[in-house]
């Protein structure tokens, strides 16, 4: 009795796909890495945008300290987002934060610039529109 | 158990070899692309962002809390 004739082909086009897997996976979370990256330079800038409009007298104790409790809870998610993102696995899903924190970067852009000086306004809008383009674009994407 | 000619020996060493070969090039090409999508240089910039959320979140919740 002879041994059957050995192929590789089947382990060759097993291994191919596991290329191609792993490089899609490798893809995907660059994107999400980028979409942390943009998320994180927009919420910095709206800080210092917000702290540089108080100091000069431009917003209220009052405007100043409700700005930062709704800033608290996006910088809250976007570092949460920040750490899925270090920590996705391939096959995961579209980390969740997402969006929460495109609901509050929402809440900024619209209740909290009301009452503003409109310069301190279009500057804000501004740095909160980067954020909600990044975060949107990924949401849309669906991590595909 | 069914015997193996020198033949059958001889491929199936030719066999190992492919694929001893197909392996090495399948993990170099994975390391490739993942160093092309910047595994490697997303992570340091993501350690990075948390250390900076830190900072940023102490300054707000002082703020948010009229510590400031």
């Amino acid at each position: 009795m002879r041994t059957p004739r050995p192929s590789v082909v089947p382990i060759l086009a097993l291994l191919v796909a596991l290329v191609f897997l792993a490089t899609a996976c490798a893809a995907k979370r660059h994107q999400f890495a980028v979409a942390s990256q943009t998320v994180a330079a927009s919420l910095f800038a709206i800080q210092d945008a917000e702290n540089a409009a108080y100091a000069a007298g431009k917003l209220t104790s009052a405007q100043h300290q409700r700005f930062n409790q709704e800033l608290v809870v996006a910088l809250t998610l976007g570092r949460e987002f920040n750490t899925v993102v270090r920590e996705w696995q391939p096959g995961a899903p579209v980390p969740t934060q997402l969006a929460a924190l495109r609901a509050s970067l929402f809440k900024l852009s619209t209740e909290l610039l009301i009452g503003l000086p409109p310069d301190v306004q279009i500057q804000l809008q501004a740095t909160l529109n980067a954020a909600y383009d990044a975060v949107l674009a990924v949401l849309l994407a669906g991590g595909k | 158990m069914p015997k193996m000619t020198a033949i059958e020996a001889l491929q199936w060493s030719q066999v190992v070899f492919q694929l001893i070969t197909i392996g090495a090039t399948t993990y170099s090409t994975v390391r490739q692309s993942m160093a092309d999508a910047g595994f490697e240089v997303d992570d340091a910039r993501l350690v990075a962002l948390e250390a900076e959320y830190g900072r940023r979140l102490e300054r707000a919740k002082a703020a948010a809390e009229g510590r400031e």
